[in-house]
């Protein structure tokens, strides 16, 4: 609305001015003036024939010849009939020609613009904010948003993993909820959608979440995550006859370095054990104490300290797998490498700060 | 002189020039313009060594070898393969798959030494000649083929590890 | 909003410019209309000028709701190229060149209050109908108010070769000098509609012409500088087809600002000038439509879209079909001007002509021949430099022979001997000169002497013409100053333009000749000699830029002098779009320059370097500011300024 009652106002200034500067000046302007630039321009011609004279760029018998091909035009000019005509131009006229402009004008801008549409300067986007790691203003300011706009498939998948992360879990249901609306179903989301769920039940996979991590599997053969969750339940709830071949056709599909896959090793020989762990704990912390020193010193990859991580939760060692994470989101501050670590860090409880 | 002889010879002289400048223009245009080939044509054509001639195709997958300032790299169009030789540095976005215009003559040997490669500085630009000919051979395709750039070896080593610290950073 | 409200200033202007095109058009004879029209000119600038803002505007916030900002800008650029990736595309540069037109257009309707009033509402419709055109092609065809909803939430980057100051300044100066060229068609075209074309008529146009012509100067030389240090191949003209874009138009205006000159003074050549004005701003918008279509292979053609193309060569045609025709309808009824004898100055102005036009015709041909073999034949060619420097060489080279004769010649009937006379010191001078060059770098046999020759020639020539005219060595050295502060503007400038003209000439006769150049692998620590250069290789590290990563090498060079400067050409891959760009290190040396380009780095430490030595380079770029210098000083004579000469009653009340 405002766009346009702006748009009417500059339409009126700018045809004010033309109306006015038709009426104030042009129609009683005199008329004598029209001719006299082409007499100014012959006396300026006679001035710079003597001038070249003076200076030697034109002989006298050429500077007389020339002064006579100047009086000739300024007689034929003195003859020249006038050429235009006086009389000022009616008011109907004048209207017509203002009326035709803001038509034209209203009607082109009518058929391209998009006058409701608002501006969205950067700085006071959501987006920039969460690069920013101001966690709170970020998701009321991505909130406002979707409010506005439920239909931003990009807002619904950044606030998904952070709903995770802040522990909102029927808020991150319903997020991605719309997405799986916006954008047609995936494995990915049915498997975020059973971790939400999964979440909201306090960890518990039986129902829903366990029905959508196998529909994510059937789905895609080769998706790992939603497999581990699948092998994982088989596992907790004892039943390692079914579990050891989950195992082995998850670790299968590893190509050997994913941060998930020495989980999935030791559960295998859990399974295989029939619940007695077959690598020794210690075994398995001097391992991972090597890992940890390696990228505490040297840095590493995004996966190598999600494999850390879980890798610390797995050992019980909360308060190590918080300063792992933390050292993690200080080496990859941007929160779009690392949803994986995040998930698994708000699903333990650990921190961001 | 009187009035019809000066305008006589203003009109000459305007006459002379003109026609000399236009013998001039027909004259370079005859001898020096030089003609565009893909790899077939220069086959079928029989064009002799040495003369001055473009050659545009596409650049054959991993078909680079380096010693120094020279690369060597074959040309294709599809049906036809053309080694090409060419000392000096190679475009920024030069690599395989991508299409290619060089300046040069043939050798003796029926390779191609190139003294200039010519490229445009926007990744989706393929040389209009290039396209042209593609299509004459049905090998043209709107997309170009995807390189991994990190095992080409047409495409200069060091932007690869600039490429991968620009992305991952 | 702001956006929106653009768009809106932008629907509004077309409207304004239409209505004012068609108003003129039928009413110029009515001398009430001319104050409307006048007004609509400068409220077309003032609403295009708003929109422009608004655009601006929504690259710096990094709006991103705006599909132009998303499509070439990033959040992360700095301030200066988010301004500059406005026109850095398809889409703006058109809403750049709609600005300078109208700019133009008002300029006209402001500095234009004492052309009659037939005249100058004709001038201001004829200029509303191509704003309204051009308008009406941006709107509907390349619309750059287009949004997106939702907002994404990145952009795709500025091409990164259009990162850099060039861009700020090289567009806009070219349009600026493409576009005055509009001035001087709306003049002619509205000259041909009123009958009134008469040697007032000359005065009236040649100073749009002298602007058009000073931007046009100024933005090709910033063009081939930009390419030259940007481009990273050394070369700073490469006969390109955009390159000739604008290189036409600047040889038929440089045509016409002589033969203006003829048809002021003398009332000749009038059929002539009246023609150059139409074909000089054809020539730049065949120049704009080959750009934009992409019809031709170019090095630097940015933002091309062969569509739209099309509709700009429809456009092209009405504009040109429909000038050609008023031409020819009107040609018989233009009255022949006053007499001259072959040798005299209008003579030789009249060679001047024959000579740019005919370099302006091999230039045309030699760039449309490959379309027009193509379409004939099939036959896929193209034209190369050899043509040019063949057949633009010996077109030029007579030109800048009889060049310096020029200003000595009188007016009507000139005495031919007597010039070469007062020119023999100037001629003896450039010789040794020559000479001295020739010996000193081991006299090869080769055109570049010759062509040294010719510059030296032109540039002493033009001093020549100012000590002849101060009657240097004739009179006291006092008298000789006073007289030469005396001198008319329009002597100064006219001396100066050609002095840079010399300058030019010398620059690109040394930089061609005597350049060297060597391409060689170093390994960090080791070192070439170049000219007498040393640099040493100092190895490479990667940097990161504010939206690019970077290898930077670091090389230390040591001048004959035994002075040492740091050099760092670079290497870049930008983030967004991943491309990877190369950036020259250039070092200045007087009037010389060493260029150093990075390439690949080998596997065992070592660079591919490639480094050229460029003498009396800049002399290239030196001499086309002496030009534009000469422009600015022309445009500042009162007698010539801008518009009509102002009554004298007014004149004296002003001073």
């Amino acid at each position: 609305m405002l766009t346009w009652l702006l748009a009417l106002l500059v339409t009126a200034i700018a045809l004010a001015a033309l109306y006015f500067a038709g009426v104030t000046r042009g129609v009683n302007a005199p008329d004598a003036a029209d001719e006299a630039p082409e007499r100014v321009h012959l006396r300026r011609q006679l001035d710079e024939i003597d001038l070249d004279a003076t200076m030697g760029r034109l002989g006298p018998a050429e500077a007389t010849a020339a002064k006579a091909e100047l009086a000739r035009e300024a007689i034929r000019l003195k003859d020249a009939p006038s050429r235009t005509r006086p009389e000022a131009l009616r008011p109907t006229l004048v209207g017509l020609g203002l009326a035709l402009v803001a038509i034209l004008g209203f009607g082109v801008y009518g058929a391209l613009g998009r006058p409701h549409l608002p501006s969205s300067p950067l700085a006071t986007r959501p987006d920039k904010s969460v690069q920013n790691m101001n966690l709170d203003d970020a998701v009321s300011q991505i909130e406002a948003r979707l409010k506005q706009a439920p239909d931003d498939l990009r807002g619904w998948t950044v606030i998904a993993p952070v709903y995770m992360q802040l522990g909102r879990f029927a808020d991150a249901e319903h997020a991605i909820r719309r997405q799986i609306d916006l954008d047609g179903i995936t494995a990915d989301r049915e498997t975020d959608l059973g971790e939400a769920i999964m979440m909201k039940q306090g960890g518990d996979m039986a129902n829903e979440p366990m029905s959508l991590f196998e529909s994510a599997a059937n789905r895609d053969p080769a998706h790992w995550r939603s497999r581990y969750y699948i092998a994982t339940n088989a596992t907790q709830k004892g039943d390692y006859a079914a579990a050891v071949p989950l195992w082995e056709a998850l670790i299968a599909l590893a190509k050997g370095d994913e941060s998930w896959l020495i989980n999935a090793k030791a559960a295998l020989e859990f399974a295989k054990s029939g619940g007695k762990p077959q690598m020794g704990n210690d075994q398995i912390a001097t391992m991972v104490e090597g890992l940890s020193e390696r990228l505490f010193s040297g840095g590493g990859t995004i996966d190598e300290w999600t494999r850390l991580v879980r890798s610390r939760l797995v050992l019980g060692q909360t308060d190590e797998a918080q300063k792992a994470y933390l050292a993690a989101r200080a080496a990859y501050p941007d929160a779009s490498v690392r949803t994986e670590l995040d998930v698994l860090a708000a699903d333990s409880g650990l921190v961001a700060q | 002189m009187t009035r019809k002889q000066k305008r006589f010879a203003i009109i000459l002289g305007i006459g002379a020039v003109l026609a000399l400048a236009a013998g001039l223009i027909f004259v370079a245009l005859r001898d020096e313009i030089v003609f565009f080939y893909s790899p077939s044509e220069i086959k079928e054509k029989a064009v002799a060594v040495g003369t001055p001639i473009r050659l545009g195709g596409l650049v054959k997958k991993d078909s680079c070898t380096k010693s120094g300032e020279t690369t060597r790299f074959v040309v294709t169009d599809g049906e036809t393969e053309m080694p090409v030789s060419f000392t000096g540095m190679l475009p920024d976005l030069f690599r395989s798959g991508q299409g290619v215009v060089t300046e040069g003559a043939l050798d003796t040997t029926g390779g191609f030494i190139a003294s200039n490669v010519l490229a445009k500085h926007d990744e989706n630009y393929m040389p209009k000649e290039v396209v042209k000919s593609l299509k004459a051979r049905g090998e043209w395709q709107r997309e170009p083929q995807a390189v991994d750039l990190a095992t080409d070896t047409c495409s200069s080593r060091n932007l690869k590890t600039l490429a991968e610290t620009a992305k991952g950073g | 909003m702001g956006i929106e409200l653009g768009h809106f200033a932008f629907s509004l202007a077309f409207a304004l410019a239409t209505v004012s095109a068609l108003a003129g058009l039928l009413l110029w004879r009515r001398a009430a209309l001319t104050p409307y029209l006048q007004q609509a000119s400068i409220i077309q600038f003032l609403l295009v000028g708003a929109a422009f803002a608004s655009l601006i505007q929504a690259f710096i916030v990094s709006d991103f709701s705006l599909k132009l900002a998303k499509e070439h800008s990033f959040s992360a650029q700095p301030l200066l190229f988010k301004i500059t990736a406005v026109w850095g595309n398809h889409e703006g540069s058109m809403v750049l060149w709609v600005l300078i037109l109208v700019i133009m257009g008002a300029a006209v309707a402001a500095f234009g209050r004492n052309l009659p009033r037939d005249l100058l509402s004709l001038v201001l419709a004829i200029q509303s109908l191509i704003a309204a055109a051009f308008l009406g092609f941006t709107l509907f065809t390349s619309n750059p108010f287009l949004r997106l909803d939702p907002a994404p939430f990145e952009g795709a980057d500025l091409n990164p070769i259009l990162q850099d100051i060039g861009l700020a300044i090289h567009p806009p100066l070219l349009y600026a000098g493409y576009v005055g060229f509009s001035v001087c068609f709306s003049f002619a075209a509205a000259a041909l509609i009123s009958g009134r074309l008469d040697a007032a008529w000359a005065r009236w146009v040649r100073p749009w012409t002298l602007l058009s012509w000073t931007f046009l100067t100024l933005g090709i030389a910033m063009g081939s500088y930009w390419a030259y240090y940007e481009l990273g191949w050394g070369g700073w003209w490469f006969w390109d087809p955009v390159e000739n874009a604008s290189f036409m138009p600047w040889l038929a205006g440089t045509a016409l600002l002589h033969s203006a000159l003829v048809m002021e003074k003398r009332s000749a050549l009038k059929i002539w000038t009246v023609f150059l004005a139409i074909i000089t701003f054809s020539l730049s918008l065949l120049g704009t439509f080959m750009v934009r279509s992409g019809i031709l292979t170019s090095v630097h053609a940015f933002a091309t879209d062969p569509t739209r193309g099309v509709v700009i060569l429809i456009l092209l045609s009405l504009f040109i079909g429909g000038a050609f025709a008023l031409f020819a309808a009107r040609v018989g009824t233009l009255r022949a001007g006053g007499l001259f004898a072959p040798i005299s100055r209008e003579g030789a102005l009249i060679l001047n002509n024959l000579l740019l036009a005919s370099s302006a015709a091999a230039v045309l041909v030699g760039t449309l021949y490959p379309l027009i073999l193509d379409a004939l034949t099939g036959e896929t060619i193209s034209v190369g430099a050899p043509f040019f420097n063949l057949t633009f060489g010996a077109i030029m080279a007579p030109l800048l022979v009889v060049l310096p004769l020029g200003p000595f010649l009188s007016w009507k009937r000139a005495d031919f001997l007597g010039a070469a006379q007062r020119l023999a010191w100037a001629a003896g001078l450039a010789l040794f000169f020559a000479i001295l060059a020739f010996a000193l770098t081991g006299a090869s046999v080769s055109l570049a002497p010759l062509g040294l020759l010719l510059g030296f020639w032109v540039a002493l020539g033009a001093l020549a013409e100012l000590a002849d005219r101060a009657h240097l060595f004739r009179t006291t050295i006092m008298t000789s100053l006073r007289r030469l502060i005396g001198l008319p503007k329009s002597a100064w400038s006219s001396a100066l333009a050609h002095f840079g003209l010399g300058v030019s000439v010398i620059g690109i006769v040394a930089a061609t000749a005597w350049q060297a150049e060597e391409i060689t692998t170093l390994a960090p620590g080791s070192s070439v000699t170049i000219d007498g250069y040393t640099v040493d290789f100092g190895g490479v590290t990667q940097q990161q830029g504010p939206n690019y990563a970077a290898d930077v090498a670091s090389f230390t060079i040591t001048a004959p002098d035994g002075g040492k400067r740091i050099a760092n050409p670079e290497r870049r891959a930008y983030t967004a779009s991943g491309m990877p760009t190369t950036e020259a290190a250039i070092e200045t040396y007087g009037f010389s320059q060493l260029y150093l380009q990075l390439g690949e780095p080998q596997t065992d430490g070592k660079s591919v370097v490639r480094i050229w030595y460029k003498p009396f380079v800049t002399l290239i770029w030196i001499g086309t500011l002496f030009m534009a210098a000469a422009g600015f000083l022309s445009l500042s004579n009162r007698r010539l300024r801008v518009g009509a000469p102002r009554p004298a009653r007014t004149r004296v009340a002003t001073e």
